[in-house]
């Protein structure tokens, strides 16, 4: 038990010491209960191979904490990533306390495991923009293609959260049906996903001046920033025609103020 | 208050010491044994139409395709006997041989038309002095009756007139000056005429002569209208008194008075009010009110409603009410059209619909007992039956389902029907058994705001609780299926009120399919209390693995401090269904000093009293 303490507490889990060791009092036998001295959690990286802190974390999280060290043991799990962890990350994907499904969905977003898309997919659905925003990131970190008809209704629901992921992901179908939203999808959450799609390498130069003629039609700071931010991703030696064009239009709303 | 002391009032207000109308014509008001007299005269109705032919008939104002027209319809031949334009400014009124409506006159006045009952001619015409109002008009026999009275810029004024007319030649027989006051319509019958005057009183008339006969005084309510029927004289405002010598002082504790139990939503509305004009003409309140029919009684006394119901008339709707109790006991949805007009005629509940179609219900049962279509009638705007003991074909067909008809009237498409009505629909839907209710109640949980308001849809929730039929169980685990999703806008479908009838069903696949509402964080904490009563209810093992996940995620939450009767509620479950595994678990909760305060208590005590307990022993520190 002392040991598989001293790894939780080396993955950063030392927040769930306390809990750990009454986990521990609990479940392991008398003589192995043994107090750990408290130490500062430390940055090291994940040793997701050890099989002891995973399990570790499973079973507190499994027996039920406090939110704090519930919350602590999910960062540790996001550290480890390790896939032992996903039956626990998914119960608590769906736990009552906001913040802690967030976390859980982070955790399962680290995951290299295909068993957490259902899971983020449904907290698509989350009652929370954060915890919906957590899973919209993470699928689109994945290129879960499978998600983008949710964020598109969670666009069309004004949902700030899904519109870089779903820019990110979008089909250039999906891109061209984002573009006829004009005045049914709030324009700062439309800027948000057509701009994301700008600094995409696998969609065509004829869709990203597509998208920025898109973008030019919409009021808001945030078409601007999408302009601004393309243009700045774009290397000072690469002269592809949608930079000129987002130039140009830069221009023209810089001298439009 | 005596006879004498009564006459010495009239003295009084012919002095002008009281002042006031009701004062003014207080002699011999109330006078039981006047009253009596006066409808000892009444000649008995056969119940039985009273045109000469004696066939039921209905008499209507329509539009036809040459423009607006009253025709006369016989109910059993099934024909239309005659139409002539015409575009009457009241309702017709049947007399023996002669019908009656009011008309405009292209000056704005007001002319009473005499037609033959048998053909539609206009066989006389009266026009009303340009100073005077029509106030209502009535037949009986072969002589019309009218009441008006003098009005100006300022109002009706003076004392009303009632005047008696040849029905077949329009000559005055008699006039008759009325009590000072307001004036209502007339009604008559068996040689009676009656007459509400100054809202307190019905002045009953000879019809011979004219002579005032006797007046009932109706102090507790107003008596807005009265109507003559075979079974005799009934007048009053928010119910129904059978006019005799016991009501001669109306008292709605007396045998002769009724007020029919009625749904909230529907107006208690028992007959038009009668002094006001615009009311004696069709209109909306022909299709929004209460037909009722006195039961017979032969001595003339006792008010009850025949087979002790009432039918209320809401627009294409009928309710047949037990008026005692208020108890539905069958409805009728038109499909197409509003009803426009309806009657009791002893026998059958008759109506009209707007577009042309006559049709009879049998009151005790809602079987369609009859169905006719007038031709050429493309907008019915309103009908007199004259259909007495008109039956149509009692028997025939079948009993309308009153489950299907209720779900017809609530997911009825028609914006004009009240909140209220809605409410009723599924508050009776759910008392209904069977599986197509429970898919009914389901749909109404789930409905958007526009379709269907929040009374009804409270309703249906509560009913839903209600539920005892196993062949719902497959729907509530279906409904149970759909969870709060913000993206696809859905909402879990009444989790508590079907955890409630699970309660008392034990439904095991419905326990089951609520357990996962445990996991759900849009489940509320009262929800989750009675998820867990009715697993354990219903005896649901299989639902301990999610238990025991929602025992232990929670043990520690403080949120839990103050209310935990979802955490105290689903240890109990877990205990009460699970073997020693679980008893091990709770042990260990109970001791872990993170568990929040109430639920260690509450497990210290209910491990100490469960069955076994000494067998298990609490971890130690």
């Amino acid at each position: 038990m002392i040991n598989r303490l001293a790894l939780a507490m080396a993955h950063g889990a030392a927040l769930v010491l306390g809990a750990a060791l009454a986990l521990g009092a609990a479940l392991a036998p008398i003589g192995a209960r043994a107090a750990a001295p408290a130490r500062p959690a430390r940055s090291t990286p994940a040793r997701a191979q050890d099989p002891a802190v995973v399990d570790l974390l499973v079973e507190l999280l499994a027996a039920g904490t406090s939110p704090e060290r519930a919350i602590a043991a999910l960062g540790a799990l996001t550290k480890i990533a390790d896939p032992r962890g996903f039956e626990a990350l998914e119960l608590y994907a769906i736990h009552r306390r906001p913040e802690l499904r967030r976390e859980a969905v982070k955790a399962l977003a680290a995951l290299a495991d295909p068993r957490v898309v259902p899971p983020l997919l449904d907290r698509l659905g989350d009652e929370s923009p954060e915890v919906r925003a957590a899973a919209a990131s993470a699928l689109a970190e994945r290129r879960e293609a499978s998600a983008v008809p949710r964020l598109m209704r969670l666009c069309r629901r004004g949902d700030l959260g899904a519109a870089a992921p779903l820019g990110r992901l979008a089909t250039p179908e999906t891109l061209a049906e984002l573009r006829e939203q004009q005045g049914a999808i709030k324009e700062d959450v439309l800027a948000t996903a057509l701009g994301s799609s700008l600094r995409r390498s696998d969609i065509g130069d004829g869709v990203r001046i597509d998208n920025l003629h898109a973008i030019a039609k919409l009021h808001g700071v945030e078409a601007t920033a999408a302009i601004a931010d393309y243009l700045a991703s774009i290397p000072a030696q690469d002269n592809r025609a949608s930079k000129k064009e987002a130039q140009r239009m830069l221009d023209e709303r810089g001298g439009e103020r | 208050m005596t006879r004498a002391q009564l006459r010495a009032g009239v003295v009084l207000a012919s002095l002008g010491v009281a002042a006031g109308c009701a004062t003014e014509i207080a002699r011999g008001a109330g006078d039981a044994g006047e009253v009596g007299a006066a409808l000892a005269r009444l000649h008995a109705g056969a119940g039985a139409p009273v045109n000469a032919a004696g066939a039921p008939m209905v008499y209507l104002a329509y539009r036809g395709s040459s423009g607006p027209a009253i025709g006369a319809f016989d109910m059993a031949r099934g024909s239309l006997l005659w139409h002539q334009p015409a575009e009457p400014t009241g309702r017709i009124e049947v007399g023996r041989s002669a019908i009656v409506h009011s008309m405009r006159t292209p000056a704005g006045g007001t002319v009473l038309e005499g037609r033959n009952a048998a053909t539609g001619d206009v066989i006389w015409r009266q026009e009303l002095p340009g100073d005077q109002r029509l106030h209502g008009y009535a037949l009986d026999g072969e002589t019309c009756f009218y009441v008006a009275r003098a009005f100006s810029d300022t109002g009706t004024h003076g004392a009303g007139r009632l005047v008696a007319l040849d029905a077949r030649t329009g000559t005055t027989r008699w006039t008759h000056t009325l009590p000072p006051g307001d004036v209502a319509a007339p009604a008559a019958r068996g040689g009676i005429v009656a007459v509400p005057v100054a809202t307190q009183y019905v002045i009953l008339h000879d019809a011979d002569s004219g002579a005032e006969l006797a007046r009932i005084l109706s102090t507790e309510q107003a008596a807005t209208f009265v109507r003559a029927l075979p079974e005799g004289i009934f007048f009053g405002s928010k119910g129904v008194f059978r006019a005799s010598a016991d009501t001669a002082k109306a008292s709605h504790k007396s045998d002769g008075y009724a007020q029919a139990t009625l749904p909230a939503f529907a107006r208690p509305l028992y007959a038009p009010d009668m002094y006001r004009p615009e009311q004696s003409d069709y209109s909306a309140l022909d299709r929004k009110h209460v037909v009722w029919r006195p039961a017979a009684d032969p001595a003339g006394r006792r008010m009850a409603f025949r087979d002790g119901l009432v039918f209320v008339h809401d627009f294409r709707f009928f309710f047949a009410i037990d008026a005692a109790n208020g108890t539905l006991r069958w409805a009728h949805a038109e499909k197409e059209a509003d009803a426009v007009a309806a009657a009791h005629t002893g026998a059958a509940l008759v109506f009209v619909t707007a577009d042309g179609d006559v049709g009879g219900l049998e009151p005790a049962t809602g079987r369609v007992v009859y169905r006719a279509q007038i031709p050429d009638a493309t907008m019915v705007r309103g009908a007199t039956f004259d259909a007495d003991g008109f039956a149509g074909s009692p028997g025939e067909g079948a009993a309308p389902e009153l489950a299907a008809t209720l779900s017809s009237i609530l997911w009825d498409t028609d914006r004009r029907f009240s909140d209220e009505l809605a409410a009723y629909t599924v508050a009776e839907l759910g008392k209904l058994p069977g599986r197509s209710v429970t898919a009914d109640l389901l749909k109404a949980v789930q409905a958007p705001a526009a379709l269907l308001p929040v009374a009804a849809r409270r309703n249906a929730d509560d009913a839903l609780a209600t539920r005892r039929d196993d062949a719902s169980a497959e729907l509530f685990v279906e409904a149970l299926k759909v969870h709060s999703d913000y993206a696809d806008d859905t909402r879990p479908t009444s989790v508590a009120a079907i955890a409630r009838a699970t309660l008392a069903t034990k439904s095991k696949p419905v326990a089951l399919a609520l357990a996962e509402h445990l996991r759900r964080p849009e489940t509320d904490v009262d929800t989750l209390s009675l998820i867990s009563q009715a697993i354990a209810a219903a005896g649901a093992v299989s639902a301990l693995p999610l238990l025991r996940d929602f025992v232990c995620m929670y043990r520690g939450e403080p949120a839990y401090e103050g209310s935990p009767n979802a955490l105290t509620a689903a240890a109990t479950a877990l205990l009460e269904l699970g073997g020693p595994a679980e008893r091990e678990l709770l042990l260990f909760i109970a001791e872990e000093p993170r568990t929040v305060e109430p639920l260690r208590r509450h497990l210290k005590r209910a491990l100490a009293n469960a069955p076994g307990a000494t067998a298990l022993e609490a971890p130690g520190p």
